[in-house]
């Protein structure tokens, strides 16, 4: 189950978004040695996490398993402020419908498995939810072919150059009922992965009409 | 060509492949591009694991047909350093730059270089379930800058078209139920017929029943030769 935190209902899961930042410096800086985002206090944490950002947690037993989280791209963001050369050939795609993805990852023992698909699963399902129609992402080239085969569409925003020594590419990821489909069938998932948001997406805003009938 | 150029043109190139769904017509886009910088010879693959047969695995290719000949007869994927690094490695690399052992994977380099693969570059590209490689080769490569991060890009794209060309034609070939996979995977793993019987709660007469159909449409002769080819397939993941 795959559950969706920001600022007004952050109070309701105690530290866990503390936590993630803990276990994204085990990852992002130990592991996988992207040097300059330590800041040498054990805690993952950018300009980017701020009242404005969606957490996605994957919590299984009480156990943080994985994450990522959406930030508005009204704002200053990563690939506005960071990485603007990636978009140099079809410009920074900006909009109150297009959210910036980030900081993707599962831990240790819940790879190669359930979690990383409920965890692509709901990025399609908040999408689709809340009325986005893309999001853009700043990625390691070779995440391409996992996208393309959970059934992302992902349109390039200029060609790949080397960032910290690994291939790196900015993409638009469409949100479609077609891409929530294909990433289910491929997960094996049978039905939504997030946990209910206090009832807030759902009656207070009303559900996104897409042609294709998706029931989430 | 100024850099912006080959850009433009490699994002134009990836919005036509969208619409594209014949191995040729896909071939060609990446082939006219890769041309300019030197490669002659052109292959989109999975790696087989050893149940595989390389030829099954293969997308597309304009490749040397001497050493496509001589590779699959001798059989030297099994120590191909090239295909053994795509396992290790998450960016394109040249030949030059793989790590070869010594013995026969040093063979496999000096060989292709006899039949005229002098310089060769390579994109490995993992998916869910197996890791693939499109590979481009040549007298010489002159693959920079624009021209290197593009093909990478392009490669990538053209990859996944083949590979869902690939996925469309095997769908229509093979339907096998839900059943027969199941009895299938479970067999792959050792278990006998008795034994599948048991798990999915059928009778062993039951169980032989969905061997043969299963068998029949993958054009299998034998329980062993459904299981592989089933693997091939892609119809079942044990």
């Amino acid at each position: 189950m795959i559950h969706v935190v920001d600022a007004i209902n952050r109070h309701k899961y105690g530290d866990m978004i503390e936590r993630s930042y803990r276990i994204r410096h085990e990852i992002f800086v130990d592991e996988r040695k992207w040097q300059n985002l330590d800041r040498g206090n054990g805690i993952e944490q950018d300009s980017y996490d701020t009242a404005d950002t969606v957490y996605f947690l994957a919590i299984e037993n009480g156990r943080i398993a994985g994450g990522h989280r959406l930030f508005p791209t009204t704002r200053s963001h990563m690939l506005s402020e960071v990485f603007p050369h990636l978009a140099a050939e079809r410009g920074i795609p900006q909009g109150p419908d297009i959210m910036e993805w980030s900081r993707f990852f599962v831990v240790k023992e819940f790879r190669g498995g359930r979690v990383n698909m409920e965890l692509m699963a709901a990025l399609q399902e908040y999408g689709l939810r809340n009325g986005l129609q893309a999001v853009s992402a700043v990625f390691e080239t070779w995440w391409l072919p996992r996208f393309h085969e959970a059934g992302f569409r992902v349109q390039p925003l200029g060609l790949p150059d080397e960032v910290d020594g690994a291939m790196t590419m900015a993409g638009l990821i469409e949100i479609a009922p077609q891409a929530l489909r294909k990433v289910r069938t491929v997960g094996g998932l049978t039905g939504p992965v997030l946990a209910p948001l206090d009832g807030r997406d759902r009656s207070t805003r009303e559900p996104v009409q897409h042609s294709e009938g998706l029931h989430l | 060509m100024p850099r912006e150029a080959v850009a433009a043109e490699v994002l134009r190139s990836i919005e036509d492949l969208e619409s594209t769904t014949d191995t040729d017509t896909i071939m060609n886009g990446v082939v006219q591009f890769a041309e300019r910088y030197g490669a002659t010879y052109f292959i989109f693959t999975r790696i087989p694991n050893k149940y595989q047969n390389f030829r099954d695995m293969i997308y597309a290719k304009r490749w040397s047909d001497p050493w496509y000949d001589f590779y699959t007869r001798h059989r030297l994927i099994d120590s191909d350093p090239v295909a053994e690094h795509c396992f290790k490695t998450n960016d394109p690399f040249f030949w030059s730059d793989c790590p070869i052992p010594r013995g026969r994977s040093r063979t496999v380099m000096t060989s292709a270089r006899d039949y005229g693969l002098k310089e060769g570059w390579s994109v490995p590209l993992h998916g869910f379930d197996g890791t693939g490689c499109a590979s481009f080769a040549g007298a010489s490569l002159s693959l920079t800058g624009e021209a290197r991060r593009g093909l990478h890009l392009l490669t990538m794209y053209a990859a996944e078209r083949l590979r869902v060309v690939d996925e469309t034609r095997k769908a229509q070939s093979v339907q096998l139920t839900d059943r027969e996979k199941d009895v299938l995977l479970l067999t792959a793993w050792g278990k006998t017929v008795l034994e599948v019987g048991e798990i999915l709660g059928l009778t062993p007469r039951t169980i032989g029943h969905h061997i043969r159909t299963a068998a029949e449409k993958l054009g299998a002769n034998t329980k062993a030769q459904a299981v592989v080819m089933a693997m091939q397939r892609r119809c079942i993941y044990p």
